[in-house]
């Protein structure tokens, strides 16, 4: 692909930074637009003679004043049409550096696809009110676009790659003030161009103009804001497929689905819980919840079918939002866990003495633990009793989330350990874990997506459901302790329940079938009882007894 | 060197269960796992590892990522075996 690059400056009434920022970028190259947003007369003039001492400056005069967003789209759709491939915006007023441009140039050289944006390092002319803002705007743009990490928003210094810029220009209407530059970023990244930054040094010149209206231009970006949000909500599974799932993301897994939603909760929820604290970040279930139940229409149809089952009073439509709702505030709890929020004082917990056991004797334990209540306060729990815990967990996503919540949160001691990357390796690895005494957490009710031959139709709810055999597998090999572990919601408390299941798991090859279908059998009745006690937390959000196989 | 080679073989036919395979018929460099091979599982690399942990008792690095290559067919087990292994009579 030809690379061709010319400079983008929209231009408003800022005469005296103009010709110096024009001339300082003559040296990483020639083609320069100045787009003119209808300055006032002593600025045109300042204009007209930059124009005339230098040939390859295009200057282009916008009648009236219409903003910076139609003063850029202006320029853009000029330079491509005279045949240029990307512009490099900087603005008129001298707050970038033009030291950086061989930087930027650089980069979208490399990444002729991406959006090139600069990270904003500040000095301390910056004002305190726009520093706020621009943190909002950073949060509501990840929450837009699903990303932890989003380029800098707001700042004008950045490479665009023209011919996807002038597509999205043409197909949908962008605001024409101030908010353009965040409008057109997530849009973009809506449309799957990649980005990549550049950290560069930003200054608020002493007596520099700026023309950001702190009412009009503020109005104007929350009101972006708002369109996008519903946009996000729109495309969101889109969006986090491809950030998750990009291998398969028409699968109808529901290991996948689950993680969906946990991608998509966790980018918010931990921006909105850094921002506003824990209590208003559960509000956030219900936009999310609302949505799954919305659009879900197999997990809302299953989560009935299990309501009926279950014996849940009037399990219709209504039941089936409580029941995700119920998943939600779950979601948001185990994200609160995970940020290091200390639900100790809201944990009724009866068994303490059994987990001290397990702590003092050093035997190390398996875990079974199920879809029911909080599977995450489990290590809340035992990092009390200083037993270190292993989750064994189906999602294939685990390295990347554990180096996700390990930012979220510097003090999380869960490690992950994945089924669909166990090798003996692992199975070595989780036995010396064990021998130190630390716990091997795994759930039961859950059949992995693959090996699905490894399971056994065992009676659960009335029918019989395919359990997964792996669990009880893992148990008897580690040759150790096996418990039960629920952990149920009651109003603001929680109660957990550690059920003493065996001392060993003993399954001689020839009783093999036999002894595993009667493990499996305690356990699903055991979850059972849980899930009629507590109907709406048992989170399965698929037809559990479907017979794939 | 040979004696290892078939002692590992045979105890991954026994530790698995493996009825329809004798030690002779796994080859000395097919892939115990995956497709394209012994086609092995999760769950029989949980039992195999324990066996083999029992047997020679093995201990894996926590820093080392290349464990899984150890794993990865008899040969490459014997190598292992031979380096940190410590075999135990049973």
């Amino acid at each position: 692909m030809n690379f061709r690059l010319c400079f983008l400056i929209p231009i408003f009434n800022h005469w005296k930074s103009i010709r110096a920022t024009v001339e300082s970028l003559f040296r990483y190259g020639d083609d320069v637009y100045i787009v003119d947003d209808g300055s006032d007369a002593r600025t045109q003039a300042v204009l007209k003679e930059i124009a005339a001492d230098f040939p390859s400056v295009r200057l282009i005069r916008l009648p009236e004043n219409r903003g910076k967003g139609a003063a850029l789209m202006r320029g853009m759709r000029e330079a491509l049409r005279d045949g240029f491939t990307h512009a490099l915006q900087i603005d008129a007023d001298g707050q970038h550096d033009p030291g950086d441009v061989p930087r930027f140039i650089a980069l979208s050289r490399e990444n002729p696809d991406a959006l090139v944006c600069g990270r904003p390092l500040y000095d301390e002319s910056v004002p305190k009110k726009r520093l706020y803002g621009r943190r909002i705007t950073h949060f509501w743009v990840g929450v837009e676009t699903l990303r932890f990490r989003v380029p800098d928003s707001m700042c004008g210094f950045r490479v665009y790659p023209l011919a996807s810029a002038c597509r999205l220009i043409e197909r949908v209407r962008l605001p024409e003030r101030m908010s353009f530059d965040v409008e057109i970023l997530v849009r973009m990244l809506w449309e799957g161009t990649p980005a990549r930054e550049v950290p560069t040094r930003v200054v608020y010149p002493p007596e520099g103009v700026s023309h950001f209206d702190m009412l009009r231009d503020n109005l104007g970006i929350s009101w972006a804001h708002a369109r996008l949000f519903a946009g996000m909500l729109w495309r969101a599974p889109r969006l986090v497929s491809s950030k998750f799932f990009a291998r398969d993301a028409g699968s109808r897994r529901w290991s996948e689905f689950a993680e969906r939603g946990c991608g998509a909760g966790l980018t918010c929820f931990v921006a909105f819980y850094r921002l506003f604290g824990a209590r208003a970040a559960r509000v956030l279930a219900y936009p999310v919840v609302a949505y799954f139940f919305l659009t879900g229409r197999r997990a809302r149809e299953a989560s009935v079918a299990y309501l009926r089952r279950v014996g849940f009073p009037d399990p219709g439509l209504s039941a089936s939002f409580k029941h995700m709702l119920s998943f939600g505030h779950a979601l948001m709890d185990r994200l609160a866990a995970w940020m290091g929020e200390d639900f100790e004082a809201r944990i009724d917990f009866p068994d303490r003495a059994e987990l001290a056991r397990i702590a003092e004797r050093k035997v190390g334990a398996v875990w079974i633990a199920s879809h029911l209540g909080n599977i995450e306060l489990m290590r809340a729990v035992a990092a009390k009793e200083g037993v270190a815990v292993n989750a064994v967990v189906y999602t294939d996503h685990a390295p990347r989330f554990n180096a996700i919540v390990k930012r979220m949160n510097a003090d999380f001691t869960l490690r992950l350990v994945q089924v669909s990357r166990i090798g003996p390796e692992t199975a070595i690895a989780l036995k010396e874990k064990v021998e130190r005494g630390e716990l091997i957490v795994i759930v039961g009710d859950r059949t992995p997506p693959f090996e699905a031959g490894r399971v056994l139709p065992i009676r659960f709810l009335g029918d019989d459901a395919p359990f997964a055999q792996g669990p009880f597998i893992l148990a008897s090999l580690m040759a150790c302790p096996v418990y039960l572990f629920f952990c149920l919601r009651q109003g603001e408390r929680f109660r957990v329940h550690l059920e003493r299941f065996a001392d060993k798991i003993e399954l001689p090859r020839k009783e093999r079938r036999a002894r595993l279908e009667d493990c499996m059998r305690r356990y699903a009745e055991r979850l059972e009882h849980h899930c009629r006690t507590a109907p709406l937390e048992w989170f399965n959000f698929y037809d559990f007894w479907r017979n794939e196989n | 060197m040979e004696s290892l080679k078939n002692e590992i073989k045979k105890l991954i036919v026994d530790s698995l269960g493996l009825e329809d395979l004798s030690p002779g018929d796994i080859g000395d460099d097919v892939p115990l796992f995956g497709d394209g091979g012994i086609g092995l599982d999760s769950i029989d690399a949980l039992e195999l590892g324990v066996a083999l942990r029992k047997k020679y008792h093995l201990s894996i690095d926590s820093g080392d990522s290349g464990a899984r290559e150890h794993f990865a067919s008899v040969n490459n087990l014997v190598k292992f075996v031979q380096i940190r292994g410590q075999k135990t009579e049973d």
